[in-house]
């Protein structure tokens, strides 16, 4: 029954209330996805599973004329980036070394929205094992942001969620999975104009998530409108018998089941909004800056107070995050030994000389350089002054925001201090890293933010991200609905002026 | 015994590292089963293979085994314990890392009773993983099985207070019968579930410590002690021969064939394992009530049941040692002595290490462990009383026994069934006591003068005569009764 | 003999020569070569200069971290939620008061067979499967 109207036209919620209501069905739907999916000029998709993903459709709507009742996200298709297993779907982590390869079992968070109805249609680009923030660090090639200027050279989409992104601002899919470590779902958010939730550490299972940073790494949502990232969150939520680190969901039942008691013109009343001295945002681009302050102003129209928040050892972020992730990277890849799965390079006659072959072959130049940093950081003499001392300061980061929290409900910050930049730049990877000086420390503290699009023109896209504290995902989530009310507008303008490779 | 260093004015010095796998039947951190034999790559889950995404779980189950060997052993137990990455590369290692505890042990300090009396003071004790095997002699390649990857371990360190092979014997003895009593570990060497390191030095007694050398391959109480002695000769030799440079801090493994040491291939560069704390897995804490309740479970340990059946049972030291072999014989021993009484336990001392352990040993029935006897500590017990009491003799005894080996069942029954209790009838005693006192007249005579001991042989002829049956007391008393009125 | 010395946090190791005097060492290029085969990568002469180039920048911009008072500082490694702080209950599967816990931080169950993957299909992506085996370079010794 497809034809008459936009198949994938509003958010997730529209899209599952049309299917559960009988407007369209989950095939029709997910085969739109698939079609857009297939003629995407952005290079969002590492790979479709077409016939598995119409198969679950069909299955699903037998199931609603059957009389079954329909999950929250009934028939919805939904990106999955390519480092979160989907059973039998290529799970390459952008990586060479990954190439080709399948996963044999599903995330907790993939299962749980399959569960609630979500139908898989493919696996997304990234920046290698995550490591990048403009998606170029790509072994199957770059994604260019949807929201790039007709004519103009491609913008990159950010990264490392680099497809996922894209995807869900190019309307392929309403709902896409990214991951966060440092900024990873927040800043393509704001690059490519759409929303992002990095959920507080352990709010999201991580099984199934492969691992690049595990103190950092969080698996995150990319949508058109705050309530699917909320409604996403109450699917994925909650303890799981196979990550230990995965908490408790009652306090987010609880708030679920709360009536919102919001005045509906006033929605930020009594909200008491952090921000930042002007001299911490100097390095931020003045488009965003202005966009940033009008936000904050439309914050105060909407009754929230504006108070002015030090964290002393912000500034340390980076520095800190660039010694701690590298470390826990060079940890986390050292299974790709080409032993048990994965691309195996033959070399030389022994063991060590298939593993070095295998892995410097296997692994990008970024990524590289982060294992080499990382090892670095742990080996024997350098332990104390790098591993050890920053994760001292990472206490500082933290007990900065707890001080902080004690006196302001939320932190808005800019969520990228510059609009995307264009790809195919060679630009020194410190310039990178710095531009995740404002995404990363929320990232240390383990603390749930959102990026909300406050200007999604194409080539000046803006993002507002909001921080909170531990456990308080509900509140940020609500704070940018109340920013933003409404979906942000999917782009399916042409393919971009400018090419890459 | 190292008596060349000795001869030479050495003095050998040794501390082990002893890895035992916990008897969990599972892994660590991972939710499959193990069990020793099973088919290569059979018993391996996505955690142990280190999929992709995949996280550690820990298994509370495996902490519980290791807490009760720390607390058998008298250790620190600390109430916050974390896990450390140890980072290696090898085919059989699946994370490229090995989980296991650095920073925080699970326990520090405690000490190992040894036969001698001696305690050896343990330097730690920590929880972590194995690894898989790479088979070598399959062919051309090499081969990895995964099935052992993740089995959890117990690595016990020493202080080097070790001065003798004998002594890392008696130590590995002592070790692997607690981690057998505690129910922590099948501490087979064979199997591989209990691996021993030995670190070895040599010095004149007061000096520093000299270079140590680390032995592996020691897969049997034999290797620990050769490759000690081989080891410690080596470096003494070295010494003297003016060549200290031959002693170096290295790896050694044992030959078995050859019966000596020779240096691995050095993995080139020093190891660096870059140790880490495991963001995966929360901090282990364990609340002080958890620790008393694991406290009041845990058995009395051999050793101090060992001095107990000397000291307070009389017990001579062999026998004490046969009961404590297994602790499931000591447990039947000790719930007889508890029923009928410290008096009860020679005698079944004597019935548990002849027959039933001679049972045990018997291939041609189906008993081979206490868990297979038809019977327990209650039969056992009413068996010394009958004896006690003076209704069944010891012979009877012996073949009650038999039948509650065979049968099972309850020794007053077997008893009555097959008519053992002893005769009190003044009929049939006084038939027996008139054939004996005709058959003894030389007893008689010495009764008579007044020798009242020579009663002791008529006794005896009555007891033959009634075939065992007779009640001796009653036979003696009926006797002295018959002599007077002659 | 130092049986415990190899245990001791490696937290206390020289740094390489050439260290400055104040704040933290400063890698050279042999210790990114010994770094890197640690790592199991090879680099070719003019990667290595380039990337050992990356990293002593890299480093020198993090300097600032060596000016952090830490001394009060306890390292924060993860920021674990508070209710999984609390002590282990080492409860018997049956025990009622562990059961309907939603804290799953730990396995309570038995070990369970079915958690085995098919021996077939663990092998499949792999690049070498000999005989239920995963083959490799033949390693005598480690």
């Amino acid at each position: 029954m497809s034809g008459a109207h936009d198949q994938l036209a509003g958010d997730a919620h529209d899209v599952a209330r049309r299917i559960a209501d009988g407007t369209q069905s989950a095939e029709s739907t997910v085969g739109a996805a698939l079609e857009r999916a297939r003629t995407d000029p952005f290079g969002c998709f590492e790979a479709l599973d077409e016939e598995a993903a119409l198969e679950r459709a069909r299955e699903l709507d037998r199931a609603r004329s059957g009389g079954a009742s329909c999950g929250p996200l009934f028939g919805v298709p939904i990106a999955i980036k390519s480092n979160i297993c989907v059973d039998g779907e290529l799970t390459t982590c952008g990586s060479r070394l990954l190439a080709g390869h399948r996963s044999i079992y599903d995330a907790t968070a993939v299962e749980r929205l399959v569960a609630a109805g979500a139908v898989v249609v493919g696996t997304t680009r990234m920046d290698e094992f995550g490591m990048g923030s403009s998606g170029e660090n790509c072994a199957s090639g770059a994604t260019t942001n949807p929201r790039t200027p007709a004519g103009g050279a491609a913008r990159s989409p950010g990264g490392s969620s680099s497809g996922s992104a894209a995807a869900v601002a190019a309307g392929i899919v309403p709902l896409a999975l990214g991951s966060d470590t440092g900024g990873s779902v927040r800043q393509p958010a704001a690059f490519c104009g759409v929303f992002g939730h990095k959920p507080t550490w352990g709010r999201v299972s991580r099984h199934g998530l492969v691992a690049f940073a595990s103190s950092l790494d969080t698996i995150g949502t990319l949508a058109r409108s705050a309530r699917d990232l909320e409604l996403a969150l109450a699917v994925m939520a909650g303890p799981d018998g196979r990550d230990s680190t995965a908490f408790e969901r009652t306090d987010l039942d609880r708030e679920l089941a709360a009536p919102d008691a919001r005045d509906a013109n006033r929605p930020l009343a009594g909200l008491r909004l952090g921000v930042f001295d002007d001299s911490a945002l100097t390095d931020v681009d003045p488009h965003v800056l202005e966009r940033f302050t009008r936000t904050l102003e439309r914050a105060r129209e909407l009754g929230a107070e504006l108070v002015t928040v030090d964290l002393p050892h912000h500034r340390h972020g980076v520095a800190v995050y660039y010694v701690l992730a590298p470390a826990e990277a060079s940890s986390n890849l050292a299974r790709y030994d080409g032993v048990r799965y994965g691309r195996r390079v033959e070399a030389g006659t022994s063991l060590e000389d298939m593993m070095t072959a295998t892995r410097t072959e296997g692994f990008g130049h970024e990524v590289t350089r982060r294992i080499l940093l990382g090892t670095h950081v742990l080996s024997s003499g350098f332990y104390e002054a790098w591993f050890d001392r920053a994760a001292r300061v990472r206490r500082a980061v933290a007990d900065d925001f707890a001080a902080a929290f004690e006196s302001v409900d939320l932190i808005a910050t800019p969520t990228a201090p510059t609009t995307p930049f264009t790809l195919g730049e060679d630009v020194d990877p410190l310039v990178r890293y710095r531009g995740d000086a404002l995404t990363i420390p929320a990232s240390l503290a383990g603390l749930p933010a959102v990026s909300v699009p406050v200007d999604v023109e194409p080539g000046r896209t803006v993002g507002l991200q909001l921080i909170g504290p531990a456990t308080a995902d509900l509140s940020v989530l609500r704070a940018a609905a109340a920013l933003r009310p409404d979906s942000v507008e999917a782009t399916r303008g042409a393919a971009p002026g400018g090419s890459v490779q | 015994m190292s008596t060349f260093a000795h001869e030479h004015g050495y003095e050998v010095v040794v501390g082990l590292e002893v890895h035992a796998q916990l008897a969990t039947g599972g892994k660590l951190f991972a939710p499959e089963p193990y069990r020793f034999g099973a088919d290569p790559n059979s018993l391996v889950s996505i955690v142990t293979s280190a999929q992709p995404g995949v996280l550690p779980l820990l298994d509370r189950a495996a902490v519980e085994l290791a807490l009760r060997v720390a607390l058998a052993l008298d250790c620190h137990i600390p109430e916050t314990s974390r896990f450390d990455r140890k980072h290696y590369f090898y085919c059989d290692l699946p994370k490229g890392y090995q989980i296991t505890q650095l920073f925080h042990p699970y326990c520090t300090g405690g000490r190992v009773p040894l036969a001698d009396g001696r305690a050896i003071e343990l330097e730690r004790i920590h929880i972590e993983e194995d690894a898989g095997k790479a088979v070598h002699d399959r062919g051309p390649r090499t081969l990895v099985d995964l099935n052992r990857a993740g089995v959890p371990l117990i690595e016990l360190v020493t202080r080097p207070d070790l001065r003798s092979s004998d002594d890392a014997v008696q130590f590995l003895e002592s070790y692997r019968e607690i981690l057998v009593y505690t129910g922590a570990s099948d501490a087979d060497m064979e199997k591989g579930n209990l691996r021993c390191d030995v670190n070895v030095s040599v010095r004149r007694p007061g000096e520093p410590l000299r270079t140590k050398v680390e032995l592996k391959n020691l897969n049997s109480l034999r290797n620990v002690q050769a490759s000690i002695e081989f080891e410690a000769v080596r470096q003494v030799e070295a010494y003297e021969a003016g060549t200290p440079e031959l002693v170096v801090q290295e790896t050694r493994l044992f030959d078995v064939e050859r019966g000596e040491t020779r240096t691995m291939r050095s993995k080139e560069d020093a190891h660096d394992y870059r140790y880490m704390p495991d963001p995966d897995l929360p901090p282990v804490r364990v609340a002080a009530d958890e620790l008393e309740r694991l406290r009041d479970g845990l058995p009395t340990l051999p050793h101090v049941r060992r001095a107990n059946y000397v000291e307070r049972l009389g017990l001579s030291a062999y026998d004490a040692g046969v009961l404590t072999a297994e602790r499931a014989v000591s447990d039947l021993f000790d719930g007889v002595v508890e029923r009928a009484g410290d008096g009860a336990a020679k005698q079944a001392a004597n019935w548990i290490s002849n027959q039933v352990l001679g049972a045990f040993a018997d291939e041609s029935n189906a008993l081979a462990s206490v868990a297979d006897l038809p019977f327990g500590a209650a039969e056992l017990a009413e068996l010394v009383e009958l004896v006690d009491s003076g209704t069944l003799h010891s012979r009877g005894a012996r073949d009650v026994l038999d039948k509650l080996l065979t049968e099972g069942g309850s020794p007053t029954e077997w008893v009555e069934r097959l008519n053992l209790g002893a005769v009190r009838d003044r009929g049939a005693l006084e038939a027996w006591c008139r054939t004996a006192l005709e058959s003894n007249a030389r007893a008689v005579d010495a009764v008579k003068g007044g020798n009242e001991k020579a009663a002791g042989a008529l006794v005896g002829a009555v007891m033959k005569a009634s075939g065992g049956r007779a009640d001796p007391a009653e036979a003696r008393a009926l006797l002295l009764e018959l002599i007077a009125a002659s | 003999m130092a049986t415990s010395d190899d245990r001791r946090p490696p937290l206390k190791g020289t740094p390489d020569a050439g260290s400055r005097e104040s704040g933290a060492p400063h890698p050279e290029p042999s210790t990114l070569r010994r770094e890197a085969r640690l790592a199991r990568l090879a680099l070719d002469p003019q990667r290595e200069a380039s990337l050992s180039d990356d990293l002593v920048r890299i480093l020198a911009a993090f300097e600032s971290l060596q000016e952090v008072d830490v001394s009060n500082l306890e390292p924060l490694h993860q920021p674990l939620h508070a209710s999984l702080a609390e002590p282990l209950r080492h409860a018997a599967p049956t025990d009622p008061a562990a059961a309907g816990t939603s804290r799953r931080d730990s396995r309570l169950a038995a070990p369970d067979p079915t958690s085995a993957v098919d021996r077939a299909r663990l092998l499949e992506g792999a690049p070498e499967p000999i005989d239920g085996h995963f083959g490799v370079p033949r390693t005598i010794e480690q």
